[in-house]
C-alpha cells in the first residue's frame, strides 16, 4: 500500500514559496514567535524559521502560514534546542 | 475573498493578549483547533483576529494561562446590527418600502397615447383601458406586438403604431393615415338609388342604365342608375337580363330644415371670491379626503386636477392626490337686446353653413328668417343645397 509518510508517521509538511511564505502542516505547537524568529514544535522535530518581518497569517488546527522575509529554516531534533 | 465575506457576515474581533508566555495560549488554541488569523507581535504580547463565537470558547484557556485579553475592535454584521438595534423599525420600514416599490413596479399604472389627433388619441386611450389593459395589469401579461395588431384591426385609420413599456407606463405612439377605401361595391351587382328626396341637378353615369334624368324629382329609394341590363331581340322582347354593378355620380337639390332660438332673458354665473380648495388622496380606486370644506352656496363649479406620483421619469405609482377647487357662483338674471340675440343667431347660422360647405355641400338658397316669438328670438327656415344623393343597393335588396 502506498500510504504517504506524512499520514503514516504524522510527519511535518513544509511548503515554502520563495522566501516570502511558508505553510506548515501537522505541527503541534509554537515555542517562540517574534518578528525575527518563529520556532514551531512538531512530532519528532522542531522547525526554526529565521528572517525579518515574520508574521503568522493564520493558525488553525492542522496548518499555519508564516509570511515575511525568510532567511533560513533549521530543523532540530526534539530536545536539542 | 469568500472567506473574508464569510468572516464579515459571522463577525470577528481583533484582540490583544498580554501576560507571561502568551505562546502557551496560542498552543492551546492550536490544540483545540480554534482558528485565529493575522497574528502580530505587539509591544505587550500578541494581537490577532478571532471569530465572534470562538471568543467565548477561549475564556477557560485565558484563566488557565493567566493571560489578559483586550478587545481592540469588533468587525462584522452582528456588531452592526447590535449597534443599530434601536433603529430596527427604520430598517424594517426601509425593507417594506423596497418590497412595495418592487411589487408596484410589476404592474402598469399609466397608459399614454401620443398621436397627431388629440381626439383619436383620447378615444384610443379609453378603448385600451376598457378593453385590453385596465390600470393595474401585470406587465408580464402585456404583449406589445399583439396589442399593436389588435389596435390596428380595431382602428383602420391608424397607419403606424408602436407600443412601448417603460417603467410602469405603457406608451403608445401612433400616426393616422387615410382609411383604405371601401371596395365593397366592386363586383357586387346593384343599383344606384336616391338616399334623399331631391331634384336632380347633375348626373354622370359610368356604368349601368340611367333611369332618372336631370331636373327629375326623385324620392328616397328611387332607382337612379339601374344595374340591370336587358338585351332585346329583334322582336323587341327581352332575350337576356344581365346584372352589373351600377356606378355614377348623381347630385340633387335637397333642403334642410333649420330651427334655432335664443331666449331674451337668460342667467349668467356670477362667481364669488370664496373659492375653496381641498386635497383628496387616492390609492388605486380608494380615496380619502382629510378635510372637506363646507360650501354655503348651492351652485358651484368644480375643477379637479389629478396628480399621479411617479419616481424618476417613467415609474408611475397608483398613488397620488387630486386637487379640487370649488368656485361658488350666484345666478344673475339678465336680459339681452333683440340685436344681440339676432347677432348670436346669425353667427350660429354662419357656422352651420360653413359646416355644410366643409362637407362639400353647395348652398343654393337660404331662406332662414329671424323673428321674435314669445320673448325669444327664433331662426327658422330652409337651407337648400346641392349634394350627392347617390347610394348603392345590392341586386335583390329592392323589396326591402
Amino acid at each position: 500500500m502506498n500510504i504517504p509518510d506524512d499520514v503514516l508517521y504524522n510527519d511535518v509538511i513544509l511548503r515554502v514559496i520563495s522566501n516570502r511564505e511558508a505553510i506548515i502542516e501537522n505541527y503541534r505547537g509554537l515555542h517562540l514567535y517574534t518578528t525575527e524568529e518563529v520556532v514551531i514544535a512538531c512530532k519528532k522535530i522542531t522547525v526554526r524559521i529565521c528572517g525579518s518581518n515574520l508574521h503568522v497569517q493564520y493558525f488553525s488546527g492542522c496548518d499555519m502560514k508564516i509570511i515575511g522575509n525568510i532567511d533560513n529554516i533549521t530543523y532540530c531534533m526534539n530536545g536539542e534546542l | 475573498m469568500i472567506l473574508k465575506i464569510l468572516r464579515y457576515i459571522l463577525g470577528y474581533v481583533l484582540v490583544e493578549i498580554n501576560g507571561f508566555a502568551p505562546e502557551r495560549l496560542l498552543n492551546l488554541l492550536i490544540k483545540e483547533e480554534i482558528v485565529i488569523w493575522d497574528v502580530k507581535q505587539t509591544e505587550n504580547g500578541y494581537s490577532f483576529n478571532i471569530g465572534r463565537k470562538n471568543l467565548i470558547n477561549i475564556k477557560p484557556f485565558l484563566q488557565k494561562t493567566n493571560i489578559k485579553l483586550k478587545i481592540i475592535k469588533k468587525y462584522g454584521l452582528p456588531f452592526i446590527f447590535r449597534r443599530n438595534k434601536r433603529r430596527a423599525a427604520f430598517a424594517l420600514g426601509s425593507l417594506i418600502f423596497i418590497v412595495i416599490i418592487y411589487t408596484l413596479s410589476l404592474f402598469i399604472w399609466e397608459v399614454n397615447v401620443t398621436g397627431e389627433d388629440h381626439l383619436i388619441a383620447e378615444e384610443i386611450l379609453k378603448y385600451i383601458e376598457n378593453n385590453y389593459i385596465p390600470l393595474g395589469t401585470l406587465k408580464s401579461d402585456v404583449d406589445c406586438a399583439e396589442l399593436e395588431n389588435k389596435l390596428r384591426n380595431d382602428f383602420p385609420e391608424i397607419s403606424w403604431i408602436s407600443c412601448e413599456l417603460k417603467g410602469t407606463g405603457l406608451t403608445i405612439s401612433l400616426e393616422e393615415g387615410i382609411p383604405p377605401a371601401k371596395n365593397e361595391n366592386n363586383n357586387i351587382t346593384g343599383d344606384i338609388i336616391a338616399v334623399k328626396n331631391a331634384k336632380i341637378t347633375k348626373m354622370i353615369t359610368r356604368q349601368g342604365t340611367p333611369i332618372a334624368k336631370v331636373n327629375d324629382k326623385v324620392k328616397k329609394g328611387d332607382i337612379l342608375i339601374s344595374g340591370t341590363i336587358y338585351i332585346y331581340d329583334d322582336n323587341n322582347e327581352i332575350m337576356e337580363t344581365n346584372y352589373i354593378p351600377a356606378d355614377g355620380d348623381v347630385y340633387g337639390k335637397t333642403s334642410y330644415k333649420y330651427n334655432d332660438y335664443i331666449d331674451l332673458s337668460y342667467y349668467e354665473k356670477e362667481y364669488t371670491d370664496k373659492s375653496q380648495r381641498y386635497i383628496t388622496l387616492f390609492f388605486m380606486d380608494y380615496c380619502i379626503t382629510p378635510y372637506l370644506p363646507k360650501i354655503d352656496n348651492d351652485n358651484f363649479d368644480t375643477y379637479t386636477q389629478i396628480h399621479k406620483l411617479r419616481l424618476f421619469h417613467n415609474f408611475y405609482l397608483p398613488i397620488g392626490y387630486k386637487e379640487t377647487v370649488n368656485t361658488p357662483y350666484n345666478l344673475k338674471s339678465l336680459t339681452r337686446s333683440k340685436d344681440e340675440a339676432t347677432q348670436i343667431l346669425n353667427k350660429r347660422l354662419d357656422k352651420k353653413i360653413k359646416e355644410f360647405e366643409q362637407n362639400g355641400l353647395e348652398i343654393v338658397k337660404n331662406n332662414v328668417k329671424i323673428e321674435e316669438e314669445n320673448n325669444r328670438i327664433v331662426a327658422r327656415g330652409k337651407i337648400t343645397v346641392i349634394e350627392s344623393i347617390a347610394g348603392f343597393r345590392k341586386t335583390g335588396d329592392n323589396n326591402e
